[in-house]
């Protein structure tokens, strides 16, 4: 087992400007009134004659405007993290001539409470000076997936392009990088 | 046409009152609970067991309502979430949830209610893990339940440290050490 060590502290800077609005006339255009702003970083074990991705940490930050419910915002981002990681990690539609091929739960693998990462941090970032309440539904569920191929990519030196990061499809990718 | 099913009587008692209804023979208790007695509270989402959402104690054990033939439960004693409550308040699992938030949309709860409930009321020790395996919940409320079960198994326990639990703290992870090996 080669557990890398990592110490100190990860961070990050970085700025988005988004454009949006609607054409008055035509009323065509990027309908979305605000933008979500999420990240997250996730730690894994890759077992390499398995190929089983195990998470051991994810840790998300959000930044939440102004926070009305902190319970219900912090588990909704908790709830999209374990939803990010499901898509991560087992869900797989499957389609047979357009017809879903494994619609019930004996064939699509959801995460259970024994796939969740030992350390799963919430943090929802309030701007003071801004008292805008944004949406928090699923904030951190888009770079759940990201976040955990980057690791594996780390740990492992392979670049996963699909989802979900199957023990097979990471057998696979080992197997090519040999 | 094939003539209706035929039915016959399945005597049960559900949360200490006795029933008679008639049932066919690939009536599942889950049917029986729903369609006969009107206990909503149990939930069939995957109709298979792997999801747990529709769990009732059958006899002290937790069974997925849905696998269960209805013809094989004669004389046998039922609870669901609804028989959890009594005149004193909520049930100690039902109160552990509620005080740890351990829902979202709250259509898993009742399944993981009544694991909970077989699981201290076995005479082993708890396992959470164990009794918790197989239930799902889509909101991903888990770290909550975990939370709840927690607790209410350190209460039962009384075990030293109930108090302090942490699920809604502003940061309720525990600093991790890392190691080289």
């Amino acid at each position: 087992v080669i557990t890398k060590s990592r110490r100190g502290t990860l961070s990050g800077n970085g700025s988005f400007v988004t454009e949006g609005g609607l054409h008055p006339e035509t009323g065509q255009g990027i309908a979305s009134d605000h933008w979500h702003q999420g990240a997250v970083a996730a730690e894994v074990d890759v077992d390499t004659a398995t190929g089983k991705v195990t998470v051991r940490g994810l840790r998300a930050a959000v930044y939440a405007g102004t926070v009305v419910n902190p319970v219900n915002a912090r588990m909704q981002i908790d709830g999209s993290v374990s939803f990010g990681l499901s898509h991560a990690l087992f869900e797989q539609l499957l389609h047979d001539e357009g017809h879903p091929a494994n619609s019930s739960l004996s064939e699509y693998a959801v995460a259970g409470l024994g796939d969740l990462p030992a350390v799963l941090e919430v943090s929802l970032i309030e701007d003071p000076d801004n008292p805008e309440v944004h949406g928090l539904g699923e904030t951190c569920l888009p770079p759940v997936a990201p976040a955990i191929a980057n690791a594996i990519a780390d740990a492992v030196g392979i670049r996963l392009r699909d989802l979900p990061m199957t023990a097979e499809r990471v057998l696979d990718a080992l197997e090519e990088s040999r | 046409m094939t003539d209706p099913a035929p039915t016959f009587p399945l005597r049960l008692r559900v949360n200490g009152r006795n029933h008679q209804v008639p049932v066919t023979a690939d009536d599942t208790l889950l049917d029986v609970l729903r369609r006969e007695l009107r206990y909503f509270s149990c939930r069939e989402t995957c109709g298979l067991g792997l999801c747990g959402s529709c769990t009732v104690v059958v006899d002290g054990r937790a069974v997925s309502a849905c696998l269960a033939p209805a013809f094989v439960q004669d004389g046998a004693d039922v609870r669901t979430a609804e028989g959890l409550e009594d005149s004193d308040g909520l049930h100690p699992v039902q109160q552990a949830f509620v005080d740890e938030q351990a829902f979202q949309c709250s259509f898993c709860t009742p399944g993981f209610l009544m694991s909970v409930v077989a699981m201290l009321e076995d005479d082993g020790a708890p396992d959470p893990e164990q009794a918790l395996t197989g239930h799902l919940c889509r909101c991903g409320s888990y770290r909550q339940i975990q939370a709840a079960v927690d607790r209410v198994v350190c209460e039962r326990t009384r075990s030293a440290g109930c108090a302090g639990s942490p699920a809604h703290a502003a940061d309720r992870s525990t600093p991790e050490t890392e190691e080289t090996r």
